[in-house]
């Protein structure tokens, strides 16, 4: 813990640092949004430069109407599972997403749903940087160069040193820039948009088949549905951060779901068009020939900010993520984030390779998160029917709520792992092989559904033997007196802060 | 007490008093989130988002 803090830090800095930096639970008058605020914090997130390459992605397989609709709706869909229960548990509590988590898992459990996450969070920022490297290789064939694939690997090294540089030194810096990135790719959107129309129109837009479509329409068309589940429920890791932060309940929901699933679908959406038209599939290429020598090197330019930008918000939360393993939890800052670039060296190595399965990658991300979201769902609503006992969350004693059996609630773990079981027998992520199944009902959905069903119903059945399985009544629904209940002289047994 | 010990006593002191706030604050505080929410959050990024897809397969 010495790592963390300062020599001379005062109590007052500690829990200050603590509640915004680490996991101390924000209480409602710490909470920074309201309405507005909530609206453009989650649209500063929507808008990032892995939109530019989602839209790239889905070109392969369906054409702009189809491509549109079954990415929104996937999204929409996609970003509803993830968010109901965790950000309405998130925010209740102000909590992080890791820490609610413990609910369902149990305070050991939990590190394997942290594996997953960490794992998303190292993907994203993997090839966020691939797409920042290919963006100065595309800059370099702009002005006439034609360097090779080592350009793009040394623009991954350059891209994770100035994350490393962004996120141990000017985290403040990074507040600044944030401030006009979002508002800087919306306007660039917009004016992609509008030259594409104007350079091209709408018919070469609407006419423009996918770039590599497979022998089945209506296949390409339910994995375009897929990717954009997939790519909604990727938001979770970044829900916990925002619920905690928002004063009130409307607040949380609707912003996240207008923003995350709307607004991103939007820029998602041009990318597909222009991916078409210019035919590839990279958004870096495109932007010369529909912005033409000159936007096109500024929005070039301007996006590989924006993609440093991106990736040291998934290099913060990563460090973030690494204060919940035990030996980590002590080491300072700099050697968190060290890891995290440790651990997104194989994309300087194999960027085409890695760049090239961001389907795939896509794919994980429901196959992951989909049961994960799905045991989230049912405990929180079914298993505690909206109630958590937060202290159980802070305590490791064996006695705490949450402990289970050694620390695993088993029952979250199997429903998790019979979906993850599920999604294979539907749609095989790396081949992307399906049963005949799947043509009605996809693969996230009904394994988030069936994971869910099962935790519950694995709860019930064990409810009496499984110490923390009972709902905590509210208060107002018993009558009693919390403080009178004992709250006022209750205490953490082996707190885990 | 060393300084890794005091901070960490810090730290539980805080958590446990917010902890006490957490449990005991009105639910009013938090603002409401009806069935009318849901029904409505149901509708418009589950229900007709599925529908599309299926009309447009």
């Amino acid at each position: 813990m010495g790592g963390r803090f300062g020599p001379e830090a005062t109590p007052a800095e500690i829990i200050r640092q603590e509640s915004q930096f680490g996991r101390l639970p924000l209480l409602p008058a710490e909470r920074e949004y309201g309405p507005l605020g909530a609206h453009a914090t989650c649209f500063a997130y929507a808008v990032a430069t892995w939109c530019f390459m989602i839209g790239g992605i889905v070109s392969n397989r369906a054409g702009a109407i189809q491509g549109a609709v079954a990415l929104t709706a996937g999204v929409l869909v996609g970003v509803f599972i993830t968010n109901m229960a965790t950000a309405l548990a998130c925010h209740r509590y102000g909590l992080e997403q890791v820490d609610y988590c413990k609910t369902a898992f149990g305070q050991r459990g939990t590190r394997i749903i942290l594996v997953f996450y960490i794992i998303n969070q190292i993907g994203w920022n993997g090839l966020i940087l691939v797409m920042f490297g290919n963006g100065i290789r595309n800059v370099a064939r702009a002005l006439g160069y034609q360097p090779g694939v080592w350009i793009v690997s040394a623009g991954v090294i350059v891209g994770l040193w100035l994350t490393y540089l962004l996120v141990t030194r000017g985290v403040h810096l990074l507040n600044v820039s944030n401030a006009f990135i979002a508002p800087g790719l919306a306007i660039l959107t917009v004016a992609m948009f509008l030259l594409l129309l104007w350079g091209h129109g709408w018919a070469a837009i609407v006419t423009a088949p996918p770039l590599a479509p497979g022998p089945d329409r209506l296949l390409d068309y339910l994995l375009v549905f897929e990717w954009g589940v997939a790519t909604g429920i990727s938001w979770w890791g970044a829900i916990g951060f925002l619920a905690r932060n928002t004063k009130k309940r409307r607040d949380v929901v609707y912003p996240q779901l207008l923003q995350l699933g709307l607004a991103m679908c939007l820029v998602c959406c041009v990318s597909l068009f222009s991916s078409l038209v210019a035919r590839t599939d990279d958004p870096t290429e495109w932007m010369v020939p529909i912005g033409g020598p000159i936007l096109g090197l500024v929005a070039l330019l301007f996006v590989a900010l924006a993609n440093i930008s991106t990736s040291a918000i998934q290099t913060y939360t990563c460090g973030l993520a690494f204060r919940h393993l035990g030996p980590l939890k002590k080491r300072p800052w700099h050697q968190l984030v060290l890891w995290t670039v440790v651990l997104t060296l194989p994309y300087v190595f194999w960027p085409e390779e890695l760049y090239r399965r961001g389907s795939t990658f896509l794919s994980y991300n429901g196959t992951i998160y989909a049961p994960i979201c799905g045991v989230l769902f049912a405990d929180f609503f079914a298993v505690r029917r909206g109630r958590v006992d937060v202290w159980g969350i802070f305590d490791d004693d064996a006695a705490a709520a949450y402990h289970y059996r050694g620390g695993y609630n088993w029952p979250a773990l199997v429903a998790v792992a019979a979906g993850i079981g599920l999604f294979y027998a539907l749609l095989d992520p790396l081949t992307f092989e399906s049963a005949p199944l799947f043509r009605f009902t996809t693969a996230s959905l009904p394994v988030s559904v069936v994971s869910g069903l099962l935790y519950w119903g694995l709860m019930a059945f064990g409810a009496r033997r499984a110490s923390g399985a009972r709902a905590v009544p509210a208060p107002a629904a018993t009558g009693a007196d919390p403080v009178t209940a004992g709250l006022a002289a209750r205490r953490l047994l082996r707190p885990n802060i | 007490m060393d300084k890794p010990d005091r901070i960490h006593r810090i730290l539980v002191d805080d958590l446990e008093r917010r902890l006490r706030l957490l449990e005991t604050v009105d639910e009013e505080e938090f603002g409401p989130f009806s069935s009318l929410d849901w029904a409505l959050c149901l509708l418009l990024f589950v229900v007709l988002p599925l529908g599309l897809v299926a009309w447009c397969a």
